[in-house]
């Protein structure tokens, strides 16, 4: 059985860490590389960073905290916000990423995938999703935070992207997003069954049952908590040491 | 010691593996500059990338050659992840592609081997198995783990040359390969916390 990874997710304003609630109504929490390096000294297995921002206003300011954390925490460094070609990309990972995520750039020019995996490799591309459920039971991808609609269909565009060469996929779900109420676990199954690369479940953990429950249910391959890991209701400890009572194959 | 040189090649993470040593202590310059290569006592051939968009860069640059006598002057070269692969005969990713040939084997996918399919790429922290007493390990606690993230994987065909290996799905994978001054990582030590960078200390050191 594969192993599954614990990974804080940042989300970053202004070199702010900030959380929010379905990606909206953020609240500043200090310097997000004070948080990530507790993280990794707690034995976080990854790190995400996202800024909320740069998509709006079409940048990425990302540089200085990239540097810092790369500098003095050896785990993997996933970042995104932002991204809209090969050179921001190249950008990103030159200040010490390993891997870049992305979501709007994807949306409007879906060839880029295909560009930034063949140039980068495909282990280096995830693609992030912001889903929305609709009324009719499928979820739509979201941009911009869960602002702005797309037309698209999520599990449809997974599948796409895999096409494309993406090697994995961050499936943010923006209705269960800060609420603490568990993740949107029908959703992290619809993807995981038509795809085949890993997915990283994001979005609704309150409670360390969640994490169980999203990795047995759905066959996700990582989990990206940001709630309870930034307002201190768990700690990395506790969430492995859950996991292996629960029989999953963890990083002790 | 002088300046520990990674090849650049056009690919992913570079700037991680700098960071590491440089957080270790050691100098590194990244270049894709056959005259500093030849000159370095030490090279690291990084990689997260496609096998042959990285071939045909090295070819471009006239690395290959600058590797092949890194290799036959005895300095030390060691390829993490993709540039461990490059370091075998043949690899199968996306067109059968004609490798550094420094290391007999080829470099196949992980899911020809595997009854049933697994997601690729492999991606995450697990334990080495098996591992045969070596400088490259020292000070490096059993049961310790680290981080993979690959899609192909090292098929040796000297027994000899496989130092270390891992298991997905109670299939045995190549971690570690090494010949002479030759070294290759399938996982990536610069993302594998503290016990990782243990691997560059005994590389530059020894």
């Amino acid at each position: 059985m594969r192993n599954v990874r614990v990974i804080a997710r940042l989300d970053i304003k202004n070199n702010n860490l900030i959380k929010g609630i379905h990606l909206e109504g953020l609240r500043k929490l200090g310097k997000p590389y004070d948080f990530a390096k507790k993280y990794f000294q707690s034995g976080v297995d990854e790190i995400i960073y996202m800024d909320s921002v740069a998509s709006l206003y079409n940048r990425n300011s990302l540089n200085n905290i990239i540097e810092e954390t790369s500098k003095n925490i050896f785990i993997p460094i996933t970042v995104g916000g932002g991204i809209r070609s090969i050179d921001d990309a190249n950008n990103i990972l030159r200040s010490g990423a390993d891997k870049i995520a992305i979501n709007t750039g994807a949306v409007k020019n879906p060839k880029l995938l295909e560009d930034l995996s063949n140039r980068f490799g495909s282990s280096t591309i995830v693609l992030s999703v912001e889903a929305k459920k609709k009324y009719d039971g499928t979820w739509e991808a979201y941009t911009n935070n869960g602002r702005e609609k797309t037309g698209l269909n999520v599990v449809e565009w997974c599948i796409e992207a895999e096409k494309l060469g993406v090697g994995e996929i961050l499936l943010t779900s923006v209705d269960n997003e800060g609420t603490c109420n568990g993740f949107d676990y029908e959703l992290t199954q619809s993807v995981s069954k038509k795809t085949f690369i890993p997915i990283i479940a994001s979005g609704g953990m309150g409670q360390l049952s969640h994490f169980e429950k999203v990795v047995k249910l759905s066959n996700c391959d990582g989990v990206a908590i940001a709630n309870m890991l930034h307002y201190s209701k768990t700690t990395i400890y506790e969430i492995k040491s859950y996991s292996i009572k629960c029989d999953i194959n963890i990083r002790a | 010691m002088k300046e520990i040189a990674i090849v650049d090649y056009n690919l992913g993470n570079i700037t991680s593996i700098r960071r590491a040593l440089s957080f270790l202590g050691y100098k590194s310059i990244i270049t894709n500059n056959p005259e500093i290569i030849l000159k370095s006592e030490k090279v690291i051939l990084p990689g997260v990338g496609a096998f042959p968009t990285a071939m045909s860069y090295l070819k471009k640059y006239d690395l290959i050659e600058a590797i092949n006598e890194t290799v036959k002057k005895g300095n030390d070269i060691l390829g993490i992840c993709l540039g461990m692969q490059l370091l075998m005969q043949f690899s199968n990713e996306f067109e059968r592609t004609k490798g550094l040939s420094l290391i007999e084997g080829d470099v196949i996918s992980i899911n020809d081997i595997l009854d049933d399919n697994i997601k690729l790429p492999c991606i995450g922290w697990y334990k080495l198995n098996k591992t045969k007493d070596n400088t490259l390990l020292k000070n490096i606690k059993k049961d310790q783990w680290f981080y993979f993230v690959h899609s192909y994987m090292v098929n040796c065909r000297n027994e000899n040359d496989v130092i270390a290996d891992y298991s997905v799905n109670d299939i045995s994978i190549t971690a570690i390969v090494k010949k002479n001054n030759i070294t290759g990582l399938q996982f990536h030590p610069e993302n594998s916390g503290i016990e990782g960078l243990k691997f560059f200390t005994n590389f530059c050191k020894s």
